[in-house]
């Protein structure tokens, strides 16, 4: 319980920085459509909905309906969910790579505590971690939202939204804390996770592009939930469970290898 | 003729607030060999990197070979040899790639000298250094800092980590450098390496020089070391030795350290009915040590 | 000039990777280029119609939309995003390497400068960006005349080539800032990930905010592809502020390693 709160403890500083980067990009995020839909000269709505699917795809919106606030919405969760991804693969290949990182492996692998319990603890501490930014993200939406069109809320659909958000930061979460356990080189497993979000992203906006590109989903965090099925309060059920399958074979795998690895001392 | 190698003047390092050292005044001469010791934070390590521009004054100055430490950084480094306590390299380098590395700043060809001290330090040159234990990392720093033949070599905590056999062969190899004209710079803990090896020894404590003397002269300050066990028990300062140092009083056991006049020592210690007694000098340790004491 | 050849030789295999990766982005996205231009034909029409004002808003040249070139614009933003990475992570990486090692002790105490150890550092980290650069823009060039159908208009081409290398130089600078101001460097993905995501995801949602002033701190918007088409030349106070923050953090970068105190760790 101790080591939960000390790693808590540890990224306090960093947490901060995020909180406020999170409600700098949603608060001026929602903002502008107030802006805009309060009788701005450029309907931008109207024009970015007759785009083509190519150049929304470049702007990483494919399949976001704009026409409505949800859908505008849903642009901001786009692009929250990047971010979010980004401070999950962070956590997540640091939180168990720091101890050999930072040579306090010797201090803490042996006290009396198993390398599983350890494992576990830390796994706790990133989680609420993303808790963390996920609940941030959706108070700050709510209220602002709130504040700039009480009338058409779409609680219900930020909290579908919020959900495959956090989903998705798990996945990266989960993805990266094994590669840490089941590498002995922390600086590769770090690279080898910014190679895994990179591949991601680049291919959630060839998905985008390109038509029939469906079967590179599986591939893509990003488009496990689409926000159109979002919008109308679904998760996609497959992928909701292949990501929560893929999340547990995940944390099983870390489980099972980091206690059998050499630590890099 | 002796030329001060290393001169500071009322040198004194602030980490903000918290003292680092204060009026610090040495003159280190060629060729010594010169001690520095002190209890933890004493100001050892500051003063060093204050040495070696790692860390600027706060006032005060200092000169090595006549020369500004902080101004002249990059000249004096040419002929200094410097072995941190810590040693830390490069991922997934080779030993060798990393000395001859580390020579090729030096404006001197090292291959042969590095090729000696590796194997005098058996030291393995194609090993690489991650796979090396914490004593053969040390290694490598030893030799990192003597390649070049510098004429002033700074040690932090040399020995800490080498086996008993490569401590010897390692303070041969100092005192050859010594011979060959090196001034050398001892940071330890190791008290008995100090009083082994060096010329004289200055003793740093909360961040002042509170001794500066030549190993000889301490010896020469006859502490005695006295122990003796009395058949009945009895009061200690009823002799009239006047100030006894460290005295432990167990029982009929009897310790103390005695400085003054050793006649008058032996005629009060014969006038007790001893079971057993024991006399010896001090080791400069033991003086050492009563430095390194909150009271002074 | 020895700490110049190390760390060049050091740099090869980083080198290696990232051009790789940079290369595999230009020819995948190119290639999508017929699927694009189908989809933008159709649109055409709807394009032909819209106010001027509204399409430079959104970065749409009627003219240049349709050929190779307008789209290698679209795409440049994501291979941007890689070679921002590329200059962030060698910058920071290289200068904060003996930080990030403890090992400060090893080559502060040698007889050199620390001006000449940052400058040769620099020079490495420069030379490999520009090598990658070379190849890259190689590469795009071969891609372009590849698919394109029109003439290519190079001066315009090597505009947007240009912009590129300005950008990886000053992501570098400010990488090797950081790294001269931090006195624990732990990991350099996750400072490089979330300082170039951040500024990248920033870049997106100037599609949203449309805030003139945001520009200034968006790097990925220094060189605003419709601008470069309409004029032929780059906007003079977003290239101004590019060689500000270079320049400014290659000095300051200066002035804090020659006089900062570096302590025992």
């Amino acid at each position: 319980m101790n080591l939960y709160l000390q790693e808590l403890k540890s990224y306090l500083k960093t947490m901060m920085f995020w909180i406020l980067g999170i409600v700098f990009m949603v608060g001026a995020g929602i903002g502008k459509y107030e802006a805009l839909s309060s009788g701005g000269n450029m309907d931008l709505s109207t024009i970015l909905g007759s785009m083509p699917k190519a150049f929304m795809a470049i702007f990483g919106l494919s399949g976001i309906p704009i026409d409505s606030f949800g859908g505008f919405y849903g642009m901001i969760y786009a692009y929250v969910t990047i971010m979010g991804a980004v401070f999950a693969i962070m956590i997540g290949s640091g939180i168990l790579a720091k101890e050999e990182r930072d040579k306090t492996a010797e201090f803490l692998m042996v006290k009396p505590i198993s390398r599983m319990k350890i494992l576990l603890l830390k796994l706790a501490a990133a989680s609420t971690l993303v808790v963390v930014f996920v609940l941030v993200t959706w108070g700050t939406s709510a209220a602002i939202i709130n504040k700039v069109s009480p009338t058409d809320t779409i609680s219900n659909e930020l909290a579908y939204m919020m959900i495959a958000m956090f989903i998705i930061m798990m996945f990266y979460l989960a993805v990266s804390f094994f590669l840490a356990a089941f590498l002995k080189d922390a600086k590769k497993s770090s690279q080898l996770s910014l190679t895994v979000m990179l591949t991601s992203y680049l291919l959630s906006v060839i998905m985008g592009i390109i038509d029939n590109t469906d079967f590179l989903r599986i591939l893509v965090p990003f488009q496990y939930f689409k926000v159109i099925d979002l919008l109308d309060l679904r998760l996609d059920p497959f992928y909701l469970v292949f990501s929560l399958v893929a999340i547990v074979v995940a944390i099983i795998a870390s489980a099972y290898f980091y206690p059998k690895r050499d630590l890099m001392i | 003729m002796f030329m001060a190698v290393i001169e500071t003047k009322k040198l004194t390092k602030y980490y903000g607030k918290s003292r680092g050292i204060i009026d610090v005044d040495l003159s280190i001469e060629e060729g010594e060999i010169f001690g520095f010791i002190g209890p933890n934070g004493a100001g050892k390590s500051t003063t060093i990197r204050l040495l070696l521009a790692l860390i600027h004054p706060t006032s005060g100055s200092a000169t090595i070979f006549g020369k500004d430490v902080i101004t002249h950084a990059k000249e004096i480094h040419q002929e200094i040899g410097y072995l941190p306590s810590e040693v830390f390299y490069y991922d997934n380098m080779k030993v060798k790639d990393l000395l001859n590395y580390s020579a090729s700043f030096y404006k001197k060809d090292c291959s042969k000298r590095i090729k000696e001290l590796a194997a005098r330090l058996d030291l393995d040159l194609n090993k690489k250094i991650d796979d090396l234990s914490y004593g053969n990392k040390k290694k490598v720093g030893i030799v990192q800092g003597l390649l070049h033949s510098p004429k002033l070599i700074l040690l932090d905590e040399p020995t800490s980590g080498l086996d008993p056999l490569m401590q010897n062969i390692f303070f041969d190899i100092l005192a050859e450098e010594n011979k060959r004209g090196a001034t050398v710079l001892f940071s330890s803990h190791i008290l008995s390496e100090v009083q082994k090896l060096c010329d004289r020894v200055a003793i740093i404590k909360d961040g002042k020089i509170v001794k500066i003397d030549s190993v000889q002269n301490m010896k020469e300050e006859a502490y005695l070391k006295v122990g003796f066990e009395t058949k009945v028990p009895f009061d200690v300062s009823t002799l009239g030795l006047g100030k006894l140092n460290e005295l432990t009083q167990n029982g009929l056991d009897v310790s103390f350290i005695y400085k003054g006049d050793i006649n008058l020592l032996m005629k009060k210690l014969a006038s007790l009915d001893l079971i057993r007694v024991n006399v010896h000098e001090a080791e400069l340790e033991e003086i050492f040590l009563h430095y390194y004491q909150k009271e002074a | 000039m020895n700490v110049f050849r190390f760390e060049f030789k050091q740099l090869f295999k980083s080198t290696l990777s990232w051009s790789l990766a940079l290369a595999l982005v230009v020819i995948i996205f190119m290639s999508f280029y017929p699927v694009y231009y189908d989809q933008i034909a159709i649109m055409k029409p709807l394009f032909d119609n819209l106010p001027e004002l509204l399409l430079k808003s959104l970065g749409v040249n009627v003219d240049t939309l349709f050929t190779g070139l307008g789209f290698y614009s679209f795409i440049l933003m994501y291979v941007q995003l890689i070679a921002a990475m590329q200059g962030m992570m060698i910058g920071l990486g290289i200068v904060g390497k003996e930080v990030r090692l403890k090992m400060n002790d090893f080559i502060l105490t040698k007889p050199m400068t620390r001006s000449s150890i940052l400058i040769q550092k620099s020079l490495a980290i420069f030379s490999h960006l520009l090598i990658t650069w070379v190849l890259l823009t190689i590469l795009s060039y071969v891609m372009l005349t590849t698919v394109e159908t029109t003439e290519l208009k190079f001066n315009i081409f090597l505009l947007f080539a240009l912009s590129t290398l300005l950008l990886q130089v000053m992501f570098a600078s400010l990488g090797i800032l950081t790294a001269v101001l931090l006195r624990k460097l732990k990991s350099v993905v996750g400072v490089s990930m979330s300082v170039v995501f951040t500024l990248f995801v920033m870049n997106l949602m100037q599609a949203i905010l449309d805030e003139p002033w945001l520009r200034y701190f968006s790097p990925f918007q220094w060189f605003e592809k419709s601008y470069i088409f309409y004029n032929s030349s780059y906007e003079w106070p977003m290239l101004a502020m590019c060689a500000l923050v270079t320049i400014g953090s290659c000095v300051g970068a200066y002035v804090v390693y020659t006089h900062k105190d570096i302590h025992a760790v």
